[in-house]
């Protein structure tokens, strides 16, 4: 019940940050009689007494059930939420690094890195894998399909020069 | 006008419709039967890749992943008893106890061919219905089409897992991401930050993806492995009498998919449910449910094979897609510039007779597809979950990456993907999102159209009849939704009493 409370809290947070937002919106001559923050800033005062209502309807829940349910170890309520970031981080490293290695490099080291991390064996058969399959989504967006991927420094530098 | 069908045929052998439907069922079966990834998932992966296509042929591939992926959840729900897609988990009730007495390719053989009967009993039902009710839609002005939205948003919302109030949050900061970029009617820049990858605004695919794709992916990481598949397993396609025996079942399954399929925020899930209850209740062997039941296997497959025709009649006559997967198929179509409505069925008839083809196709495709796949789909699925987490990763970065170009897009991307996985933590549901961001910028410019043409002045939104009567109806839902809600947790406070004195 904590979670409805602390989600409660952190809509109305997020309400009056965008109807601060909204009043920030310029206007126009062409404006009609709702204007470009009109919308915004209605959507923003419904959030927050949405907001007030579920951090009520929590607070009410967290009152009446007073007795606190066996605590979970460390391990058991955050493992897999660390594990979700570190995914995370595997995919934010790519959008770092992509435009200047390129997608085949980039997309080997997101299958290299993923396959490890979520417990593969740490043998040749990772990195091959993962170059193989990085070949392979090259082959087939870029080469095949021609749909466009990051081309990296390399690429951009070669066509500079003309080549 | 051509008829329907010479459009349908003109633009099955005139394009590679066809092949996308195969492909599409192929693709779907796949990614269904790989547990927690969704229909709705399996297209969005798909849905980045389908820009540069054909309208007719990317709407063909869509929809055909749907179908596959219905069928694909069949297959661990039958074999390793975890449903790979949520409708699929009827099946597993009878399915798996199938397998376990050594008839599983019979429970497999069963699913498919209730798939294919309940798929084109649904394609039917779209073709009567959708033009002559898009032709209903004849009747909306302005102020219509923004209660149209507002009654999706309440409908979705009151109806989705979870709480009512949670959903209406949800809706209103789908609604809020719709915002950002230029304003519709006067070009002003909102919620942008000074990025001109913002401009244009958040492409729905790229919320899509985040909210649907990359969440799963950073939940399955904190996953165990999945159970390995029997690598033995083969279709055994039923006999005609055992399938007569379940004609029953059959037709329960195809009424209530119909149904379920064209309400909005129903479902294949709630849809194989009904089926399979209803199923046995009217079985003449109803103690045969629970126990390797074919009934129990038939009624739940034909009703989320009929919900994937049927879901597209809201979706293609009003733009109020019913499910997730049809929200991506509706985000298909707008990525294509166009509009659901009368105007599709009468500006491109052989974009939508050639989607109804494509789906006829799909469908029968499904059956030869369902067969030969099962060895080398046996074979993907037991592969190790770290290599199977790793490709999907990096086609969902690939994807998101082919819709502009842009880097920034794929950084996006992973920020809904967070956004998904707080919303999954804290029992926020998704679908009221999506419909947010899709209808945002529809709900908006008529809002604002509609009281222009008013001069500021509400009333219109009541004047006009269609108007109040569909936000009428959206009150309706509301209160209803509100008043069972405060019933359960009622109840739920009587019987916390009831524990305590006891």
């Amino acid at each position: 019940m904590g979670k409805d409370l602390a989600s409660g809290i952190v809509m109305l947070a997020i309400s009056g940050i965008v109807y601060y937002g909204a009043t920030g919106i310029g206007t126009s001559f062409m404006s009609d009689p709702v204007g470009p923050a009109g919308l915004p800033k209605v959507l923003a005062v419904v959030l927050g007494v949405l907001s007030l209502l579920l951090i009520a309807q929590a607070s009410l829940k967290l009152w009446r059930t007073r007795d606190k349910a066996p605590a979970e170890t460390f391990e058991k309520r955050w493992r897999p939420h660390l594990l979700a970031m570190g995914m995370l981080g595997i995919g934010l490293g790519y959008v770092v690094i992509a435009e200047f290695v390129g997608y085949m490099a980039g997309i080997a080291l997101v299958i290299l890195a993923t396959t490890l991390y979520q417990g593969a064996a740490r043998s040749w058969r990772a990195p091959a894998i993962a170059m193989g399959g990085a070949f392979s989504f090259w082959l087939l967006f870029v080469a095949l399909l021609n749909i466009g991927q990051p081309e990296g420094v390399w690429v951009r530098l070669l066509r500079s020069l003309g080549v | 006008m051509s008829d329907p069908l010479s459009l349908a045929w003109s633009v099955l052998t005139t394009t590679p419709a066809a092949f996308a439907a195969v492909g599409g069922v192929a693709w779907g079966i796949l990614g269904g039967a790989l547990p927690g990834i969704s229909p709705s998932i399996t297209m969005a992966l798909l849905l980045p890749f389908t820009f540069a296509m054909e309208p007719v042929v990317a709407l063909v591939l869509l929809v055909s992943t749907y179908v596959g992926a219905e069928y694909g959840g069949s297959i661990p729900a039958i074999l390793i008893r975890t449903p790979g897609t949520n409708a699929a988990a009827a099946t597993t009730i009878d399915g798996y106890a199938m397998h376990q007495q050594g008839r599983g390719g019979e429970a497999l053989g069963i699913s498919l061919v209730a798939g294919v009967i309940g798929g084109l009993f649904g394609i039917i039902l779209l073709v009567m219905l959708a033009e002559p009710l898009s032709n209903v839609a004849l009747l909306f002005t302005p102020p219509a089409y923004f209660a149209l939205g507002i009654l999706g948003l309440s409908v979705i919302a009151t109806l989705t897992e979870g709480s009512t109030l949670k959903g209406f949050m949800v809706a209103i900061i789908g609604l809020l991401i719709a915002t950002v970029g230029s304003d519709p009617q006067t070009g002003v820049m909102r919620f942008t930050f000074d990025r001109p990858e913002l401009m244009d605004g958040i492409p729905p695919i790229v919320v899509m993806v985040g909210v649907f794709a990359v969440s799963e992916l950073l939940v399955q990481s904190g996953l165990p492995p999945w159970r390995q598949t029997d690598r033995d397993t083969r279709v055994k396609l039923p006999s005609l009498r055992l399938m007569w025996r379940c004609r029953r079942a059959l037709g329960i399954g195809s009424g209530i998919g119909a149904f379920e399929g064209a309400m909005p925020g129903a479902g294949g899930t709630i849809a194989s449910f009904m089926s399979y209850n209803e199923a046995k209740r009217w079985s003449k062997s109803p103690e045969e449910f629970g126990h390797g039941s074919a009934e129990g296997i038939a009624a739940p497959e034909a009703a989320n094979n009929t919900v994937t025709a049927t879901t597209l009649v809201p979706t293609l006559v009003f733009g109020i897609p019913g499910s997730n997967s049809a929200a991506i198929l509706l985000a298909g179509l707008l990525m294509h510039g166009l509009l659901p409505g009368p105007l599709l069925f009468e500006k491109y008839p052989d974009l939508v007779y050639g989607l109804f083809g494509g789906l006829f196709v799909a469908n029968f495709a499904q059956l030869p597809i369902g067969i030969l796949i099962m060895t080398p789909l046996i074979w993907l699925v037991n592969r190790p979950k770290p290599y199977l987490l790793a490709f999907i990763y990096a086609l969902v970065l690939s994807g998101v990456y082919s819709v502009d170009g842009s880097i920034f897009h794929v950084g996006l991307a992973l920020g809904f993907g967070v956004i998904g996985y707080l919303f999954r933590a804290l029992g926020f549901p998704f679908l009221p999102l999506v419909l947010g961001v899709i209808l945002g910028y529809m709900v908006e410019s008529n809002y604002r159209r509609a009281l222009q043409v008013a001069a500021g002045d509400h009333a219109i939104f009541i004047d006009d009849p269609v108007s109040a009567g569909l936000l009428f109806t959206a009150v309706l839902f509301i209160a209803i939704s509100v008043w069972r809600n405060w019933l359960r947790s009622r109840k739920e406070a009587l019987a916390e009493a009831e524990v305590k004195a006891g």
